[in-house]
């Protein structure tokens, strides 16, 4: 099960990128899994610093112009976007492993 | 058992008492069930530990086999809970782990409950005692599943640093936990060579003692590290971690 966030960010990639919508799903899933993370536990902080910092290499390799823009303009999207309560706070590994070290 | 093994054991068992105890603490105040589950297994293993090595301390007469039944019992009870730890922190949504942990605890329960239907019930008799490798089988599957997880979570981890979505100590406890992983598992190896050895010269070999309490230390120092890393361990990390983030140092 996908992060509400995720079916967000994925539709707003669409949107603004003009990928068919399989396409836009398969680049934000490729993104995420370059970045370490999982689609059903992504937060809306981490997905600012895909498209960031790694989205807009994937765009141009499938050929989307002005890829840091669409990155930009989803980015900007999702601050302007309420999020459900769900999708703010994944199954968080990492805050677990942070957690455990302070016993 | 002689005595290399025997510090080597009570080293473990004050380390999982002293780890359990802060990790109960930490339960306490939070409510989680990652602590819960990991505090039960260190103090449980704490106390297999301390029954397998009071016989060999001092002179219990007849109570050393029940102590080393406990001692047997307890250890297989804290693989359970932290095959259940392993579950419930690094595959919450998947099915198949529930069904490791399942088929963990069949395995282990038949194999303590075999072994005392045969009069091995401190599961010492390798050669004599089919039941004795059903527990085996139990224990490494639980110590390589740690490793594998600590493994892939830890590439992960390094794709997240390289972002700075990941801290560097935590990057790296999912590395230590891998290995931890791995020095189990060569552990459960050695005690299998260790047991049949004895089993069939009925001499504890030295070597192979020496060998079971420094992949015993080992661990332990691999689980501190994990759970109370020193400062100057963090330093090392943290700026080792900075220079890898992408946009930093």
């Amino acid at each position: 099960v996908d992060a509400a966030i995720f079916d967000i960010a994925a539709e707003r990639l669409e949107s603004h990128s003009g990928l068919p919508r399989l396409e836009a799903r398969g680049t934000l899933r490729i993104a995420l899994k370059l970045a370490g993370l999982a689609a059903n536990s992504v937060t809306a902080g981490q997905l600012s610093v895909v498209f960031d910092k790694v989205m807009p290499g994937e765009l141009e390799k499938r050929g989307v112009s002005d890829a840091a823009a669409v990155c930009s303009a989803v980015v900007g999207d999702l601050v302007n976007t309420p999020v459900p309560a769900e999708a703010k706070s994944g199954d968080d590994l990492d805050a677990i492993f942070r957690r455990l070290a302070n016993g | 058992m002689e005595e290399s093994a025997y510090i080597g054991g009570l080293i473990a068992g004050f380390a999982f008492l002293i780890a359990g105890i802060r990790l109960y603490r930490l339960q306490v105040r939070t409510g989680e069930a990652p602590e819960r589950l990991l505090a039960t297994t260190f103090l449980v293993w704490s106390l297999s530990y301390f029954c397998w090595q009071l016989p060999v301390a001092v002179e219990t007469g007849s109570l050393a086999a029940p102590l080393l039944f406990i001692g047997n019992t307890t250890n297989e009870l804290g693989c359970i809970t932290f095959a259940l730890f392993l579950r419930v922190v690094f595959r919450n949504q998947e099915r198949w782990a529930t069904w490791l942990v399942v088929a963990v605890a069949v395995t282990l329960t038949t194999g303590v409950v075999g072994s005392w239907w045969v009069g091995d019930s401190e599961g010492l008799r390798p050669l004599t005692n089919p039941w004795w490798w059903l527990q085996i089988a139990g224990d490494s599957a639980v110590f390589a599943w740690t490793g594998v997880e600590g493994f892939i979570q830890y590439r992960k981890a390094r794709q997240r640093l390289r972002l700075g979505l990941c801290e560097p100590m935590v990057c790296n406890r999912y590395l230590l936990w891998g290995l931890t992983g791995v020095v189990w598992t060569v552990y459960e190896f050695a005690v299998v060579v260790h047991e049949i050895e004895y089993a069939v010269t009925q001499v504890w070999s030295a070597s192979m003692d020496f060998v079971v309490a420094g992949l015993e230390l080992a661990a332990i120092a691999l689980i501190w590290l994990v759970f109370f890393p020193p400062a100057i361990y963090q330093r090392w990390i943290d700026r080792a971690g900075s220079s890898a983030t992408v946009g930093e140092g």
